[in-house]
């Protein structure tokens, strides 16, 4: 398999991982302004110099409870079908190429992540969840999710 | 060098592309200083560009033609024909030696250039100095610098569509970034030298979001483009001779948008080859002309994008369209006594309505016509539609020229701020004004505004965000016309700006919301939402029709628009005298109270400062009291303040009044509640102060008026105004069809009088406000709108 480069990052306590080619950035966001009647993972919008972000609360697909958001909350910047969206996220630990690929799933994962693994890598012997961006800002979960 | 030649070769023969539009026009009107200038830069460009690249003989020519309009600028020298000839033969030579170049040909022998010379400085009148003539024959003969052979210049450059986003982007947040500068610049109050460098910064940037924003822009020739080709092929296919024209291909609109209309514009052409246009043996039979014609018109008005599609075809069958509506229940029986012409055709919209008796491969059944209508309104703009049986169909998209960039309101809601389409937005009212009454009635919020009673909705309630305790005065309500559907009342805190904002696409999540049309970033930074007024109203559930099923509610809408042909609003007030008038309510914009300090008067005339304006006060006050409750009233263009003691009430007031006088500014005396009140005659009121722009003679021609007879505003309002202006005022019924000299018909806006070669119409509504029918029609109190239609309609029949 190729190597290819992974993001590694926290999410409700649960390790992901996600290949970098889907995001353009991690980055500190200033005010998230809410948008009113909107699934409860859309926080609002951010702006990112000139642009405009829809904030996505990972957490709250997962789990159900909203991220508390700090001073300046972390979020993944990703680019999907036209629209720049910030994934809020607990913790990025690092980016890194990976020798091994996207493993194949073990054991039985939770109904919460199932929608969202495709897989898992191995990272510093430690076993991560293989997560796709996209597969956070489909209309189909949001719609089950609102 | 070879590289720099070519980019002069392009950029040249770019700018004669360009100019050649503007070669006709000049020459129609030499004296048009912005083409003067853009002829003069063209000359003043290659001049400079041939000294550079060492090309003597262009660098010649170029200099004389710049010397030409340069003495034409100062009035020096006349633009008679033989100097514009001159000019554009200059122009000609310079495309044929830019061209030759970038072949790597010789190009025009250099025998014609001394011509060419003596054409451009011989003028009459102007004897030129000899010193320039031996100077010029002296350079002539230096040999133009040979160039080798080369591919042929390309004169665009192609640039993907991202970069161009990426230049828009990196343009905005260039814009971001000064405005933070000029805040802080402003913060620690720097020296007016710094002030002044960061000025022209300034002005650079804006420019060059203006010129960034123009890469956007395509010509609408691109949604031409396919047209024929597809004309032809189905025309072929179903056995119909069809004449395509198109029109306008040079309108520009911003390249989204060209892709949004591609679809609805090729279906409706779809549907006028298959609908529309007879068989050839069909329009034999009709008396037409074997050959069936569709026109495709683009044309800019305003900040919008017309495109008319008309066709010569057969028309709507609005008997058979209302037959299979009640056929399919979309209405009833009892609705059609209520519907007019424009009503009928509208039902094409409905889904699942096709008129066609045959079911053909090429336009399906019908579906389309309201897929069209949603895809247009659904970027903004309007499908508008006239029809008449025999003669064919006329159908108007009007489309915002861009997405991207609209006028908005933008106000307050709690502490978010939310922008509005302006042009959405009919009138601004405060909650506690005058002229408002909001109530409650089993939980639904009822705005009454003048009479009219319109849907509330909250937008706090709306947004789920609860209303906080009403700090801080009055609401706001924002009186909103959707495309759909009836107009609305919105409550919000507060408007607080306009401002032309950039409008990008929301995501879909956020779009998923159902009221917002798409995001902006203003230039504090912080994103802000565009509400979607027809989106408001769907998540509001507010009636997006009227109640076409209902019966009684139908029935009491005819009723009350019977009523309203007697009646008109009409405002009751206390004049400072104490004497109580009536005026039209339609002609009153609204009431202020304004501070006294305000008021001015110079020899006779008393006036109000209104911001920058100067709005005249028709009636003279002693000013004796700090705040003066004032009636703006507007007509036309024309504004004018009434200075009142105080406002009583809103009535139905009979169009004729009880007792006409012949008193200096009175129509009439109504009878009302047991009280006699005089009607302030408004014509009066503007006439006086418009007798100057009125002197102009109007032409002399004759207005037929549809109705005169029965419609009691047409009779006591509309004919004394024409006969005023000096026209002569016939009943359309009575007098024959014959008429001797240019003649105007005049008819209510939903009337079917449809406009003949010889007579044209002008339709008058009663609504201020034009509905999606009715836009091609004037408003019946809009005088100076409608003498002007008259004017102009006869005018072009004199010539």
């Amino acid at each position: 398999m190729n190597e290819s480069l992974f993001l590694f990052a926290t999410v409700a306590g649960t390790d992901i991982a996600m290949p970098t080619h889907e995001l353009e950035a991690v980055v500190r966001l200033g005010e998230i302004v809410p948008i009113a009647r909107t699934a409860p993972q859309v926080r609002g919008l951010a702006a990112l110099r000139s642009r405009v972000l829809t904030i996505v609360d990972v957490r709250t697909l997962i789990t159900g409870e909203l991220t508390e958001i700090a001073r300046s909350p972390l979020a993944i910047v990703a680019e999907v079908e036209g629209h720049t969206y910030g994934l809020l996220i607990d913790n990025v630990s690092d980016i890194c190429p990976v020798d091994g690929g996207i493993l194949p799933v073990r054991g039985r994962i939770s109904a919460a992540w199932e929608p969202y693994a495709g897989g898992m890598i191995l990272y510093e012997d430690r076993l991560h969840l293989a997560v796709s961006i996209p597969d956070f800002l489909r209309q189909p979960t949001l719609a089950a999710a609102a | 060098m070879d590289d720099l030649l070519g980019d002069f070769v392009a950029e040249t023969l770019e700018s004669l592309e360009t100019l050649s539009g503007e070669v006709v026009a000049w020459e129609s009107d030499p004296s048009d200083r912005e083409r003067l200038d853009a002829f003069f830069r063209f000359f003043h460009t290659v001049k400079g560009s041939c000294g550079f690249l060492n090309l003597p003989r262009v660098e010649k020519v170029a200099h004389t033609a710049e010397d030409v309009l340069a003495a034409i600028r100062t009035g020096d020298r006349t633009p008679d024909p033989a100097t514009i000839s001159a000019v554009l033969t200059a122009m000609d030579w310079i495309e044929a030696m830019a061209r030759a170049f970038g072949d790597g040909e010789a190009g025009p022998p250099e025998s014609d250039d001394d011509v060419l010379l003596d054409m451009l400085t011989a003028a009459p009148g102007v004897v030129e100095e000899p010193v320039t003539k031996t100077e010029s024959a002296a350079e002539i003969h230096k040999p133009a610098q040979p160039s080798g052979p080369r591919e042929r210049a390309p004169r665009t450059v192609r640039i993907s569509l991202s970069l161009i986003d990426q230049l828009m982007n990196a343009v905005s947040d260039m814009v971001l970034a000064r405005n933070e500068l000029s805040r802080k610049l402003r913060d620690h109050h720097v020296d007016p030298d710094v002030e002044g460098s960061f000025e022209r910064l300034s002005a650079c940037v804006a420019d060059m979001r203006d010129m960034v924003s123009k890469t956007r822009m395509q010509r609408v020739d691109r949604l031409f483009t396919a047209l024929p080709r597809m004309v032809r092929d189905l025309s072929q296919d179903l056995g119909k001779k069809v004449d395509l024209t198109l029109e306008g291909g040079d309108v520009e609109m911003d390249r989204e948008m060209i892709e949004m209309v591609l679809d609805p514009l090729t279906h409706i052409v779809r549907n006028a080859l298959d609908h529309g246009i007879e068989a050839p043996m069909d329009r034999v039979a009709a008396g037409k002309d074997i050959t069936g014609s569709i026109r495709i018109a683009a044309r800019q008005s305003g900040n919008q994008i017309v495109i008319e599609v008309a066709d010569n075809g057969r028309g709507i069958a609005t008997d058979s369209l209302v037959a299979k509506a009640l056929r399919l229940k979309l209405i009833s029986e009892a609705d059609l006594p209520g519907m007019n012409h424009a009503d009928k055709l509208a039902l094409i919209f409905h889904p699942g309505l096709s008129t066609a008796e045959q079911v053909s491969a090429i336009s399906g059944r019908g579906v389309g016509m309201d897929v069209v209508r949603t895809n247009v309104e659904r970027i903004g703009g309007v499908v508008m539609l006239d029809s008449s049986v025999g003669r064919g169909t006329t159908l108007q998209l009007r489309v915002p020229m861009t997405l991207t960039i609209i006028p908005g309101l933008i106000l307050r809601c709690g502490d978010e701020h939310f922008a509005i389409p302006r042009g959405n937005v009919i009138e601004l009212l405060h909650e506690n004004g005058g002229m408002v009454t909001v109530e409650n009635v089993a939980g639904a919020r009822i705005a009454t505004i003048r009479g009219e009673r319109y849907s509330l909705i909250d937008l706090e309630q709306l947004l789920g965000r609860g209303r906080a305790a009403n700090v801080g005065g009055s609401r706001t309500l924002m009186l909103v016309g959707s495309p759909t559907g009836l107009p609305y009342a919105l409550g919000v805190d507060a408007v607080e700006n306009h401002e032309e904002l950039v409008i990008r696409p929301a995501s879909p999540v956020v779009m998923a919301a159902g009221i917002f049309a798409g995001m902006t970033l203003p230039d504090n930074g912080r994103p802000m939402l565009l509400l979607d007024p027809a989106g408001i109203a769907q998540a509001a559930d507010l009636p997006m029709e009227l109640p076409r099923n209902d019966a009684a509610a139908e029935k009491a809408r005819q009723a009350d628009s019977e009523k309203r042909v007697q009646t008109i609003p009409a405002l009751q007030f206390i004049e400072m005298s104490g004497q109580q008038r009536l005026i039209p309510l339609d002609t009153v914009e609204r009431i202020e109270d304004i501070a006294a300090s305000l008021f001015g008067t110079t020899g006779n005339q008393q006036f109000v400062r209104l911001g920058e304006r100067l709005v005249p006060v028709v009636n003279p006050t002693s000013i004796d009291r700090e705040l003066l409750k004032t009636l703006h009233l507007r007509v036309g263009g024309q504004e004018v303040c009434y200075v009142v003691h105080d406002v009583e009430d809103i009535i139905d007031m009979p169009i004729r009044p009880h007792l006409r006088v012949q008193k200096l500014g009175i129509a009439g005396i109504v009878a009302h509640d047991g009280q006699h009140l005089e009607v302030i005659d408004t014509h009066s009121l503007f006439a006086g102060l418009a007798a100057a722009d009125e002197a102009a003679a109007s032409t002399p021609g004759i207005c037929l008026i549809a109705g005169l007879a029965e419609d009691p505003w047409m009779r006591t309002i509309l004919a004394p105004l024409l006969i005023q202006a000096g026209y002569d005022v016939r009943d359309a019924e009575a007098s024959g069809q014959k008429q001797r000299g240019p003649a105007v018909l005049l008819c209510d806006a939903g009337s079917i009088e449809q406009p003949s070669a010889s007579v044209p119409v002008i339709r008058l509504r009663a609504q201020a406000d034009a509905d999606m029918r009715e836009a091609e029609s004037i408003y019946r109190y809009d005088r100076d709108g409608l003498l002007a239609a008259v004017e102009g309609a006869l005018r072009r029949q004199a010539a």
